[in-house]
């Protein structure tokens, strides 16, 4: 009863879904894109209900209000991995126990760690590195630099393939400051630009 | 009206190189539909019930001759001959091809248009008073602040993913043309107590599911400080506005929920945190936008010229128009004129690409090269001679936009409705057009009166601040009309009220006649405009002329 | 054939290229007519349908799939049963009073248009799709 699926040739547009995915591509185990290329994670996330590991450790906020008092004083490289809408104001005086903050973007339609980017930045002069985790996509990317974010945990292929192949199509005009330091576009008070 | 420069230019072509690439990628499949739409949304393209529609944004409604005739170019090389003038004072094409858009963007950004951010979880299109400039009654031009929140907000990095959708609208006068305590935020110019301009803003407005008025957060906001502030207010709200439930995610949501002494502390919190920071509004920065809007060179009249002066006989029509179409202008010898779209029967809004240059022709010949959209849906020549009014006239009539309605119950606003919405539950247009053929012959008569019409409860027809407003739902799979009466989107901001069981598409049309007859029957005088009768009398007498005879 | 007012579906999607209503018709082809579209008549060849519509949203030939029911009349012809799909079947039912309108695109841009598609249809065609030829 059903209409053939062969004829490929009769429709337009007509890739097989995933034929791209691995044309070109870092190792799958590459996933942070960081100073121009991908890079394994050095950062263990912490899983509930077991261990701390021994390496580099990244927490979720409930796991650092469990633990820090044992990690007080403790020699060793921690991260906090935030959800967006967890608060941030009373731990501001913690943050700078960690060298990395992780920002989920559970879905890429919810922005509201842009501004958690933002504050940390900005109010809470955060000075160690900012990483988007979770759907980070590449028409997001500049945007994300734009807030303070210097790395990103990248699994969607289109978007690697991007990345990889330096084609972020990107605006490089911007009609405001942002967080991070930008170069004036000309004599308008807030004119700015990403340069290459 | 403000000019590009090589900044503006080249921020719009890299906007639509970035969007043509997009568009490249979305084809090829390298790109999800789940994962284009926000971007697509964010150039105004949306998928519609029978083809994608683009809007196309119209910066506080102000266009120039130039832009009117490419806007008529593309209606006609890409489009089907027409478009759609729009309630927050944008244009809408409703047939374009999805891999003609780059091409149609292009054409646009020749002429300093654009369609960035007219749709999208965003900042949309700053509307303003579609006076502005022309009228007596502004303490200055409100455009230049809109064009000020224009730039800073175009893709701001960290407001592209807000929540839900998000309006502002600036007026400078005590009466209110912008509907502009129906927006997420609202901005009216005044001088503050020491003298000095700013504004008292206001939050939390808007229509749809659940309406509200907006409330006031801050009455004095020198302005200086307005970036600041709207940053505080977006900070606040991107980060505690809803992301459950799409009919819950406006920020009308979150005041009424956290109530607008919290969300006022917290925002007046951050805004104290940023307020000396970058954003600050330099003063001769202002001053450089204002100059963009500075007037044009009117030319005084000689003494004793009227609009009657000129040639023929006494023409009843021509006086009509004059007394509806034309507004008083700041400058003696001219006149703002209302070119209505609203032809008796005819689809609201709508004008064909011969009537755009047409229209175009007359700005530039007899407004200075400007025209105005309105977001009831029609256009304004905002600086006409008195002298030119005949001559203004005469182009109206050659083109079939000299309809005398103004205001009037004619003058009727329909969002696009099923006809064209995939969100519709029923169409506005044709219950627009019954009512218009059905009402015309008394329109002079009933006087003022505004009717607002939306096919669905995201309320783009403004249908909460009708007058009399209609809301098309769908019962029993078949198209049904709710009536209600009292609102106002005006200084005297009130949502109107449901008066009972709804009509269908028939007795809708009567429904609205019944509640004219009855008000023609109850005013004290032909003066005693609708509005005003309907707060004296209250819905009694009209439930009961509506409902009372089906015993 | 079946009773006079069966409730069938028909899949329907708007082709990715300019947005327009189509359906999937027997040769696996998304057209702009009723005539000759797919009906499924029974849940499992719903469900096989709009299996379909998924795969052909992955392949990038249309978005927005989903079925419509349709009552089936004695002849044969389709009506939707959803005013909301009368509507869209029938374009904007207001076309006649908008100004200027022009229906087909012009000539030169006949390039864009996909193949097997051919002239775009007119309002008309598209509502004498939804009938099938009186007998």
């Amino acid at each position: 009863m059903l209409p053939p699926l062969d004829g490929l040739d009769r429709q337009t547009g007509a890739e097989e879904p995933g034929a791209r995915d691995t044309v070109v591509d870092a190792p799958a185990d590459a996933r942070i894109w960081q100073n121009g290329s991908f890079q394994p994670d050095t950062w263990a996330t912490a899983v509930d209900g077991e261990p701390l590991p021994e390496t580099p450790v990244i927490l979720s906020r409930k796991r650092w209000l469990v633990e820090r008092d044992s990690l007080a004083g403790r020699n060793r490289l921690l991260g906090l991995r935030l959800e967006p809408g967890e608060p941030l104001d009373d731990i501001a005086g913690e943050l700078a126990q960690f060298s990395v903050i992780a920002l989920n973007f559970p879905k890429f339609s919810d922005g509201r760690a842009f501004s958690t980017a933002t504050l940390l930045r900005e109010k809470h002069a955060f000075k160690g590195e900012l990483r988007a985790v979770g759907n980070v996509l590449s028409d997001q990317i500049p945007l994300m630099r734009r807030v303070g974010f210097d790395t990103f945990e990248v699994t969607h292929g289109p978007t690697r393939r991007a990345l990889l192949e330096g084609r972020l199509a990107d605006v490089r005009l911007h009609y405001q400051p942002a967080v991070v330091t930008e170069p004036p576009a000309g004599t308008r008070p807030w004119l700015r630009s990403t340069s290459g | 009206m403000y000019r590009y420069d090589e900044f503006d230019a080249e921020f719009v072509r890299q906007r639509v190189a970035q969007f043509r690439d997009q568009v490249g990628r979305r084809v090829k499949g390298e790109l999800t539909e789940d994962e284009f739409r926000p971007l697509r949304l964010m150039n105004g393209l949306y998928l519609q019930l029978h083809a994608y529609m683009l809007r196309i944004a119209v910066p506080y409604g102000t266009l120039s001759s130039l832009q009117m005739r490419k806007l008529a170019h593309i209606a006609r090389t890409y489009d089907r001959g027409y478009g759609h003038f729009t309630t927050r004072q944008n244009l809408q094409f409703n047939w374009p091809a999805l891999s003609d858009i780059p091409d149609i963007l292009a054409e646009l950004a020749e002429v300093e248009m654009h369609a960035i951010q007219t749709s999208g979880n965003c900042i949309r299109n700053v509307t303003a008073d579609h006076f502005a400039g022309a009228t007596a009654e502004e303490v200055a031009d409100p455009r230049p602040y809109a064009e000020i929140i224009r730039q800073w907000s175009s893709l701001h990095p960290e407001f592209s993913f807000l929540p839900r959708k998000f309006k502002v609208a600036v007026i400078a006068s005590e009466h209110d043309r912008a509907a502009m305590q129906l927006h997420d935020i609202g901005l009216h110019l005044k001088r503050l107590a020491d003298g000095r301009l700013g504004f008292a803003v206001y939050v939390g407005g808007g229509m749809g599911r659940t309406p509200f008025i907006a409330k006031k957060i801050r009455d004095e906001l020198p302005e200086e400080h307005l970036l600041s502030y709207l940053e505080a207010i977006l900070r606040v709200y991107n980060m505690q506005g809803r992301r459950d439930n799409k009919y819950k995610a406006r920020i009308k949501i979150l005041i009424h929920e956290a109530g607008i002494e919290a969300i006022a502390a917290e925002v007046e919190e951050e805004w104290q945190r940023i307020r000396e920071g970058a954003l600050k509004l330099p003063e001769d920065e202002i001053k450089r936008i204002a100059d963009y809007f500075a007037p044009p060179q009117f030319v005084a009249p000689p003494a004793g010229a009227s609009a009657r002066s000129p040639i023929g006989a006494p023409d009843a029509a021509f006086e009509r128009w004059i007394a509806r179409n034309t507004h008083a202008h700041k400058q003696r010898g001219y006149a703002i004129v209302t070119i209505s779209l609203k032809p008796i029967g005819g689809v609201p809004g709508d004008a064909s690409a011969a009537q755009m240059d047409a229209v175009a022709d007359l700005a530039e010949r007899y407004s200075f090269d400007e025209v105005r959209v309105t977001h009831e849906q029609n256009l304004v020549l905002p600086h006409v001679r008195l002298a030119d009014l005949r001559a203004v006239y005469g182009g109206l009539m050659e083109i079939g936009l000299a309809e005398a309605n103004v205001g009037l119950v004619t003058d009727i606003i329909a969002c696009p409705g099923l006809d064209y919405c995939a969100l519709a539950n029923a169409r506005s247009i044709p219950i627009a057009q019954r009512i218009s053929e059905r009402l015309a012959a008394r329109q002079d008569q009933i006087g003022d009166l505004k009717i607002k019409i939306s096919g669905c409860i995201n309320a783009c027809g403004h249908h909460h601040v009708g007058h009399i407003g209609i809301l098309g739902v769908e019962k029993r799979g078949e198209e049904h009309y709710q009536l209600l009466l009292g609102g106002s989107g005006a200084e005297d901001a009130a949502l109107a009220t449901i008066t009972g069981p709804g009509f269908g598409p028939a007795g809708i049309v009567d429904a609205v006649e019944k509640v004219v007859d009855t008000y023609l029957k109850l005013r004290k005088d032909p003066k005693e405009a609708f509005l005003s009768a309907y707060g004296r009398l209250g819905s009694a007498p009209f439930k009961e002329a509506l409902y009372a005879a089906a015993a | 054939m079946s009773k006079s007012t069966t409730s069938i579906s028909v899949l329907t999607a708007n082709r990715l290229s300019d947005g327009a209503v189509v359906f999937l018709d027997f040769d696996g082809v998304w057209v702009e007519s009723l005539r000759g579209a797919v009906v499924a008549r029974s849940p499992d060849e719903a469900r096989a349908l709009e299996s379909r519509g998924a795969f052909d949203a992955a392949r990038n030939i249309v978005v927005e799939h989903y079925l419509v029911e349709m009552h089936e009349a004695e002849d044969g012809s389709l009506t939707p049963v959803r005013f909301r799909e009368r509507v869209r079947l029938g374009g904007p039912s207001i076309l006649g009073d908008v100004p200027g309108y022009v229906e087909a695109a012009p000539v030169v841009r006949q390039a864009h248009h996909d193949v097997g598609k051919g002239r775009p249809q007119t309002h008309e065609e598209r509502l004498e799709g939804s009938h099938a030829e009186a007998a």
